[in-house]
């Protein structure tokens, strides 16, 4: 049994006065697939923010409950969310390249952040973290072409890339699939699976296939609400929860 | 009021109404054409009239004449072996040029000299030059030279048909110019003196750069002052600024300044600037201050819209990366909005070059034969100049004056065409 990475206590979420989050209870278990899944609108991605203070950006956000990862609570004065946001990487719903080459994609975080003292060191993880996402072969010799010339999938397979070469403990993935083909999204699971022997994972889906595939936690949102947490085997062939078991069958949704 | 007075069937009148549609289309293309072509013609004929003025100013003319260093003539019959440098400063340069014109108009004896004002046939810059050789050279006294003298305003403007005979020139002089003319010793050249000189009371000697320089500094103190202040803003106001009434309140009235007419801001640079703080007068320095106040508004909107469609997930996948507010701003606000940025800029810049009434206001309108030599030495700029010699009344400055109308019309083009130039450059493209 590994032990809990992150641990969310009476999480409420309001944007202004509307309340997205309803008293949510969780644990995240370390160097597993946790994936929340639920009809859209639920407050998926809301929680998931939460996470990596996300939300900080919107302004009529805000949150009360703790959320603690290796014990630090995420929303304390003293921890600073660039801090945060290193150890907590996030993979965005949309393919979200920066206009740049996608060498300099990659190289972007470890930039900023001082990750690397010469540019041999620079070049090496950069190609290490595209080989990882299966993208060095596919790209080799227009690594300084414009990112924007990638396909969808590898536009997503780029932004992971990017996400892991600063190396986080944690990778939140909002619907990482949902703008992707079959074969895409196979590979981009395929990459998921292969990545949680190193990363504690989060993936929101709103495809319970993809849940059933990746993860080995399951979640169940229902109007802000967390219904059912467990095992994805146990919430998949035999859920507790009226709702949970409405909306695997396709009858909410 | 529906009711149907013809008794059509719906179709029937459906296609009454098409009919029209198109027809009413039709017109709207027709009124499309029209108004552009009225443009057309009105930018031609604009671009005619300032070239077909303009381009004579950069030729002139000179008269080619044998020159007597006699020291009968420069020192009045003083006749000595040698003289110093302050008897040959101080001797009668423009007599030796009258005696040479007149000398080669003696060829033609039917001409009644004593009627031509042969003083008024060479420009006055010519006695320095000569004055200058014979310092340089001594011994060329009482030795006879060729030399290509600067003809005077009148004579090149006559030679140029802008003047015909009348009260400027009689009929002997206009009869010696011809004879002059047809005997080869008029010949035209390429007018460097309108590029190398400044402002003159002589329209042959007035060139444009004064007034080029006086807008260059000007002009560069402004986009650096007004860059700086508006990104600052811009940022500010997008990024940083609380969503509150006193916000919006300055964000309209942002918008109001642009608005304002710039005679105004001319005053209240004035006040402000020059009577409160002291800038002293007529410098590119105060010039820029009250054109940065006019540029600001122009240039903070455009790179607000511009930082403003910067789609929202860049931003959010900097921040993902856990980039710093600043970081943000820097690497990729600023980079992808900066072709936004551009085009306020050149917008503005485009707008301040030409722009004459609060420059007016402080006073970068004197007389100022001297080019600037610095941000804080007087001057004039481009437009002004302009203004300046279309007010005179001698054709060689109403010449000189679309000449330059014609260089501000080119350099806007320049600026333009770098600007589209750069703004194609730095795109980004999503
Ligand atoms: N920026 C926002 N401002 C206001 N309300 C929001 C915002 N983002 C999400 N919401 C609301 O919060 C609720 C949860 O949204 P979200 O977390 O995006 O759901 P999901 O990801 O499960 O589809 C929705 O009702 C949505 O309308
Ligand atoms: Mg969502």
């Amino acid at each position: 049994m590994s032990n809990k990475k992150i641990i969310v206590e009476n999480v409420n979420a309001f944007y202004g006065a509307k309340q997205a989050l309803f008293d949510v209870n969780l644990h995240v278990l370390e160097k597993e697939v946790t994936a929340f899944i639920g009809p859209s609108g639920c407050g998926k991605s809301t929680f998931l923010r939460c996470l990596n203070r996300m939300n900080d950006l919107i302004e009529i956000f805000s949150m009360n409950g703790s959320i603690t990862i290796d014990g630090v609570e995420v929303n304390s004065q003293s921890l600073d969310p660039v801090e945060l946001r290193m150890k907590v990487g996030m993979v965005f719903q949309k393919p979200n390249p920066f206009p740049k080459s996608i060498f300099e994609n990659v190289a972007y975080g470890l930039r900023i952040h001082g990750l690397v003292s010469n540019k041999k060191e620079l070049e090496e993880i950069v190609k290490d973290c595209l080989e990882r996402v299966g993208l060095l072969g596919e790209i080799k010799d227009r690594l300084h072409d414009s990112a924007f010339g990638l396909s969808g999938g590898q536009q997503q397979r780029l932004c992971i890339a990017r996400t892991i070469a600063i190396n986080p403990e944690v990778i939140l993935m909002d619907e990482p699939c949902s703008a992707l083909d079959p074969i895409a999204t196979a590979k981009i699971e395929n990459l998921i699976g292969e990545l949680s022997s190193k990363y504690t994972i989060i993936i929101v889906t709103h495809s319970m296939q993809q849940a059933a595939r990746v993860s080995n936690h399951t979640a169940f949102f229902h109007l802000g609400k967390l219904v059912e947490f467990g095992k994805t085997q146990d919430i998949f062939s035999n859920p507790k929860d009226k709702k949970t078991e409405d909306y695997i069958t396709g009858r909410i949704g | 009021m529906f009711e149907d007075k013809k008794n059509l069937t719906k179709e029937e009148r459906s296609k009454k109404k098409l009919y029209r549609r198109h027809l009413f289309e039709k017109f709207f293309k027709l009124f499309g054409v029209l108004s552009i072509s009225f443009a057309l013609i009105m930018l031609v004929a604009l671009l005619f009239s300032i070239f077909s003025k303009g381009y004579t100013a950069f030729y002139t003319h000179y008269l080619s004449v044998e020159v007597n260093f006699s020291k009968e003539v420069l020192f009045d019959g003083d006749i000595k072996d040698s003289y110093t440098n302050d008897e040959i400063k101080n001797a009668w340069f423009d007599n030796l040029i009258v005696e040479a014109v007149k000398n080669s108009l003696k060829k033609n004896s039917n001409l009644d000299l004593d009627s031509v004002d042969l003083n008024s046939f060479i420009s006055t810059i010519e006695v320095a030059n000569l004055r200058n050789m014979l310092l340089d050279n001594p011994s060329l006294l009482n030795q006879t030279v060729q030399v290509d003298l600067l003809l005077s305003s009148n004579i090149d403007m006559f030679l140029k048909s802008y003047i015909g005979s009348g009260s400027l020139l009689n009929d002997e002089e206009i009869g010696a110019i011809k004879f002059l003319q047809k005997s080869g010793a008029i010949n035209s050249r390429f007018n460097t003196a309108f590029f190398t000189n400044s402002d003159s009371r002589y329209p042959e000697l007035a060139g444009v750069k004064g007034a080029f320089l006086g807008s260059l500094y000007t002009v560069v103190l402004t986009i650096i002052f007004s860059v700086i202040i508006s990104i600052g803003a811009a940022v500010y106001l997008q990024e940083f600024a609380p969503k509150n009434r006193f916000v919006r309140f300055i964000e309209v009235n942002i918008n109001n300044l642009a608005a304002v007419p710039s005679i105004v801001f001319g005053l209240l640079g004035l006040i402000v600037f020059q009577q409160f703080f002291g800038v002293p007068r007529s410098t590119p320095l105060l010039g820029s201050f009250i054109l940065t106040l006019m540029a600001l508004p122009t240039i903070i909107i455009a790179s607000r819209l511009a930082m403003s469609s910067v789609p929202f997930n860049i931003k959010e996948a900097a921040y993902g990366m856990g980039s710093s507010k600043l970081q943000v701003i820097t690497h990729h606000l600023l980079p992808i909005s900066m072709p936004g940025i551009l085009t306020g800029v050149i917008l503005s810049i485009s707008r301040i070059i030409g722009e004459t009434a609060p420059v007016l206001m402080i006073g970068m309108v004197a007389f100022i034969s001297t080019a600037p030599t610095g941000i804080l030495s007087s001057s004039v700029v481009f437009p002004v100049q302009i203004l300046l010699w279309s007010n005179s009344p001698e054709a060689g400055f109403i010449e000189k004056a679309s000449a330059a109308s014609m260089l501000l019309l080119i350099f806007l083009m320049f600026i333009n065409w770098i600007s589209i130039y750069l703004r194609n450059k730095l795109e980004v493209k999503f």
